[in-house]
């Protein structure tokens, strides 16, 4: 398993140069849960490393993603570009039965259709984990002592993950980022997520259970180009999901030309501009002006004779 | 003006090439693209109405004439602002009230919409609003303006991409 998903990394990293040294890393031992997987590495770091704010790891800047292999994953040609387009192989046994089946038909559809016709995010429902590390809009890192944000442009959508702290649920329910705790080893946050939302990988990969945890390393490196790189190698533990845990490497890079252009990630207003639906036959269509659903988001005041309370007063249009 | 043009789309290249490579990255929005007819770019000449630069896309609106002659507004999606920024887009690249060309896969419905892949003002200048993963606007950019179809087809006019 592990010659193979070494090799489907190695595939799936010549697609882009060869500038991407990532590749998975297994876990040391065949775990049976998340929580024996972090437990594990908190003990081989003798408890983390106790950061201050002076010697804790800066992330600073905005990044954004830019490799992962998790399509190797469920695919015997998975490659990012494959996961969503037709031509995608099943790799067979990887999902349990109902998962697998439904993996199927979601990659029937696609070679049907060219794609999958409708996306869950349509609606704006949030990416949740582990889809979070792919979307590939712009994120943004900091790291305390006591917590790190992980913020994305998408959805708004950010995670906080509790350092040194034990997992709790006053909350009673699941929730797309689920609940992560996290302690650190050196320069590497080790975490651990759980009670997280039924999802998917990505669109055109299969779904995701309510019962996945993930464990994940996250640690800064610098590419042979220089970029700087944040490599996080995750094992997805799903008892309904999955046949047993699977690990894949992702990469977010920092991206220098948006700063220099002036990028600010700005409030991802999706549920106030969003104008995209699914139709009764399950293709994704939009409301267009004059249609009653029609959403305009620059026009739109509930008060359009008052001044002052037009959405675009730097061109005022109303 | 074709040798201006081919200089501007060579420039552009260079400039974009890492882009180019990354592209399967940059990945699709947030929902299917699949409504849309991919083998075919039409060309639809108008008017701006709105440019809307919002996530999780931006939304172009033009006032262009149908074949009886009336105004049709016209809506063309295009990619999140954050990934046309890296294209040169902002949030004032089009103005209300002038004059542009769009080039987009129009929706297999028939209605007046598509995805935009590019756009060329009145001064020729080519701008890319669109999802970089659902069109190569560098290189239909530079096609149409190889092929003299920026010039020379009529409004509503459609050519294979490939």
């Amino acid at each position: 398993m592990a010659l193979i998903t070494a090799m489907n990394a190695v595939s799936a990293f010549a697609q882009f140069g060869g500038n991407t040294p990532a590749l998975t890393i297994q876990p040391q031992q065949n775990f049976r849960t998340a929580e024996d997987h972090y437990l594990y590495l908190f003990n081989q770091a003798a408890g983390g490393t106790q950061h201050t704010m002076g010697t804790i790891p800066v992330w600073d800047g905005l990044w954004v993603a830019a490799y992962n292999n998790m399509p190797a994953v469920f695919m015997t040609n998975g490659t990012m570009s494959n996961a969503m387009n037709p031509g995608g192989i099943v790799k067979e046994g990887i999902l349990t039965p109902a998962y697998e089946e439904h993996f199927r038909q979601r990659r029937t559809e696609i070679d049907e259709y060219g794609e999958q016709r409708y996306d869950r995010l349509t609606a704006c429902e949030y990416p949740g984990m582990p889809r979070w590390l792919w979307e590939p809009y712009v994120k943004e890192f900091a790291n305390t002592p006591q917590q790190s944000w992980m913020i994305n442009d998408a959805m708004n959508e950010m995670r906080r993950i509790y350092i040194d702290a034990e997992h709790i649920n006053i909350d009673g329910k699941h929730s797309a980022t689920g609940d992560s705790i996290g302690f650190w080893d050196e320069d590497k946050l080790i975490i651990w997520t759980k009670w997280i939302n039924a999802a998917d990988y990505l669109r055109g990969m299969p779904l995701t259970s309510n019962q996945v945890e993930l464990v994940e390393s996250w640690q800064e490196k610098t590419r042979a180009d220089g970029v700087r790189i944040l490599e996080t190698q995750i094992t997805f533990y799903d008892p309904i999901g999955l046949t047993e845990p699977q690990s894949a490497v992702y990469v977010h890079e920092q991206s220098t030309q948006l700063a220099e252009i002036g990028a600010r990630i700005r409030n991802w207003e999706c549920s106030t501009v969003n104008n995209a639906y699914q139709d009764e036959e399950g293709n994704t269509l939009w409301y267009m002006p004059g249609d009653p659903q029609y959403k305009d988001p620059r026009c739109f005041t509930y008060f359009p004779d008052i001044p002052g309370q037009s959405l675009d007063p730097l061109n005022d249009q109303n | 003006m074709v040798v201006k043009m081919k200089n501007i789309i060579t420039f552009i290249k260079m400039c974009f090439f890492p882009v180019l490579i990354m592209s399967p990255l940059l990945a699709k929005g947030h929902h299917s693209f699949a409504m849309f007819d991919s083998s075919q770019f039409m060309l639809v000449e108008g008017t701006v109405l709105r440019w809307n630069f919002n996530s999780p896309h931006s939304w172009l609106y033009i006032e262009a004439l149908d074949a009886q002659g009336d105004l049709v507004e016209w809506g063309f999606e295009a990619g999140s602002p954050i990934n046309a920024m890296r294209n040169g887009v902002t949030g004032n690249t089009f103005q209300r009230g002038e004059r542009i060309k769009v080039v987009m896969n129009r929706i297999r419905t028939g209605a007046a919409s598509g995805a935009i892949c590019f756009a060329q003002k009145e001064d020729d200048l080519i701008v890319r609003p669109n999802n970089n993963s659902t069109c190569d606007s560098v290189g239909i950019a530079a096609r149409w303006t190889e092929e003299g179809w920026l010039e020379n087809a009529a409004h509503l006019e459609s050519h294979p991409a490939n």
